[in-house]
């Protein structure tokens, strides 16, 4: 101190020091946020055709899903003990989850059900029918034990033909498949599982309905 | 060690940004209304450059609906009679904070007037503050456009719809009778659609915000609405050049175009509960609609919720 105070008045040395002080006390100036690994991101891509272009088939308006409490987002959704809800960690979903079961089911339908299903970007075609989505859950449902885990979907169909605002059909698809593994490459092969077997049992549904949905 | 300290010294200076040699001159300025996040010491910006800071703000002694914002600006500010000052926001944070325009080389200096210590800067409202502001308003356009629709739609005026076009009479042997009642109805669709146009383009400047700044979920709320609402004029395009063509009878216009209204109805009312959500969403909580909310994590390998973190 007595070497600096021969270089600078006593009161701007002062200062500097305690301005030092001030400076350290605050901890890091800037921060590059967490360390940690990044989540590994899944897609729900349906492995089926592409859909149908025949000319005389059904066109239905397909619309974004409703998703149910906790479902929204792009976090892959698990429901512990006592209704307790959390997420998976190091894992997500690779756009919004109501963004990929709309363009799962709608492929899944336009291939099995051979209906032009409209969704996204379709909104200015005149279509007959009108298919609404509930999607009630979605989520990984760990057990005791590993050899229990599984993942639980369930999907609630509105179908209207749009002339007279008639619910043509209107039922509730449900899905489980167990999880074969304990990261997040299992749980995502498991969601693409059930939604697979769904994907089968809803394109028998509409297939039936699609009469209804003819053109005019 | 008497190095340490000159670099130290240096280092201290350099961080708190002192200027030793810098000349300072002091501004009013008067804002009409809320200066909400603009504290003493935010900074002045001229084209983006940092060049004084607030040294005061307290409200107008000559006018309490205003503010009188004190700024004190480096000296080679070109603060000209053409500089205006406008209040900022730095995103959803809410930390304001002052940017000057104008001041064009050459212009004249801005002087305090007669009788006063300082010059005062004009000030102009921010378009963002504007659109925060007319949020709720926002919301209230959108219903009212749905509601708009629905009385279109009301059993009274589908019934009138019903008895110009379904009856041979009208369509053929009174067609003028028919057109008057349908140049009515068209002109109550153009009214809608100017609304829904209008509409449109300040959700456009919510969603243009929105991919800067927002979560995913918020992001797709306000896509989806713009998505909606363009799908409503859209469609209500498309009735109006149906009507004006004279085209068609009333089993066509039940037939095709009343499901694709209905369909716009159920959009319309879906586009202000996601409004209203959002709006909701940002008024109770800016920094979780910003950054998420704090939430735990399941880890597959330990089987167990880690800690929450914040």
């Amino acid at each position: 101190m007595s070497k600096l105070t021969s270089f600078l008045p006593k009161p701007i040395a002062a200062a500097a020091l305690i301005a030092a002080t001030a400076l350290s006390a605050c901890g890091p100036l800037i921060s590059f946020g967490d360390d940690g690994p990044g989540d590994t991101v899944y897609s729900l891509k349906y492995a089926g055709d592409f859909g149908t272009n025949a000319a005389d088939a059904p066109v239905i308006y397909i619309d974004e899903p409703h998703m149910a409490d906790g479902l929204a987002g792009q976090r892959i959704t698990v429901v512990l003990s006592g209704d307790k809800r959390s997420t998976l960690s190091g894992a997500r979903w690779s756009a919004p989850l109501s963004a990929l079961v709309r363009d799962y089911v709608a492929r899944a339908l336009s291939d099995k059900a051979g209906a032009h299903m409209i969704g996204e970007g379709g909104l200015d075609i005149h279509a007959t029918c009108r298919l609404g989505t509930k999607v009630w859950s979605f989520e990984f449902v760990p057990s005791d034990s590993a050899a229990g885990d599984k993942v639980n979907i369930a999907m609630e169909m509105s179908l209207v033909r749009l002339a007279d605002g008639k619910l043509l059909s209107h039922p509730t698809f449900t899905k489980s498949a167990p999880v074969r593994g304990a990261d997040g490459d299992a749980v995502a092969n498991a969601f693409a599982a059930a939604m697979q077997d769904m994907g089968d049992e809803m394109g028998s549904w509409l297939k039936a309905q699609s009469a209804s949905c003819a053109g005019s | 060690m008497l190095a340490f300290l000159s670099g130290l010294i240096a280092f201290a200076i350099w961080i708190a940004k002192v200027d030793l040699d810098a000349e300072y001159r002091d501004y009013d300025i008067y804002f009409n209304g809320t200066v909400s996040g603009l504290y003493k010491r935010s900074v002045v910006y001229y084209l983006g450059i940092p060049v004084g800071e607030v040294r005061d703000i307290r409200v107008a002694e000559e006018d309490s609906s205003k503010v009188h914002v004190l700024v004190r600006l480096r000296d080679e500010v070109p603060v000209t009679e053409t500089t205006t000052a406008r209040l900022e926001f730095q995103g959803l944070t809410g930390v304001a904070y002052i940017e000057l325009k104008g001041g064009s080389a050459g212009g004249k200096a801005l002087t305090p007037p007669a009788g006063r210590e300082r010059a005062v800067i004009p000030s102009e409202a921010s378009p963002l503050l504007e659109f925060y502001e007319s949020a709720p308003n926002l919301i209230n356009e959108a219903i009212l456009a749905i509601q708009q629709v629905q009385k279109l739609l009301s059993d009274q005026n589908l019934q009138k719809v019903a008895n110009i076009l379904g009856s041979a009479d009208k369509v053929t042997a009174n067609l003028a009778s028919g057109t008057e009642d349908l140049d009515a109805l068209v002109a109550d669709m153009r009214g809608v659609m100017a609304q829904i146009g209008e509409t449109t383009t300040k959700l456009n400047t919510l969603a243009d915000n929105g991919n800067k700044f927002m979560t995913e979920d918020a992001t797709l709320l306000i896509a989806e609405a713009v998505k909606a609402v363009n799908a409503a004029e859209t469609t209500l395009n498309r009735i109006d050049g149906l009507v004006a063509a004279n085209e068609g009878n009333i089993t066509q216009f039940v037939g095709t175009s009343l499901p694709e209204v209905s369909r716009m109805i159920v959009d319309l009312r879906r586009t202000a509960r996601s409004l209203s959500r959002l709006v909701s969403r940002i008024e109770r909580n800016p920094s979780e609609a910003l950054f998420g909310p704090a939430e735990s994590k399941y880890d597959l390998k330990t089987r167990k919720e880690e800690e929450k973190k914040k």
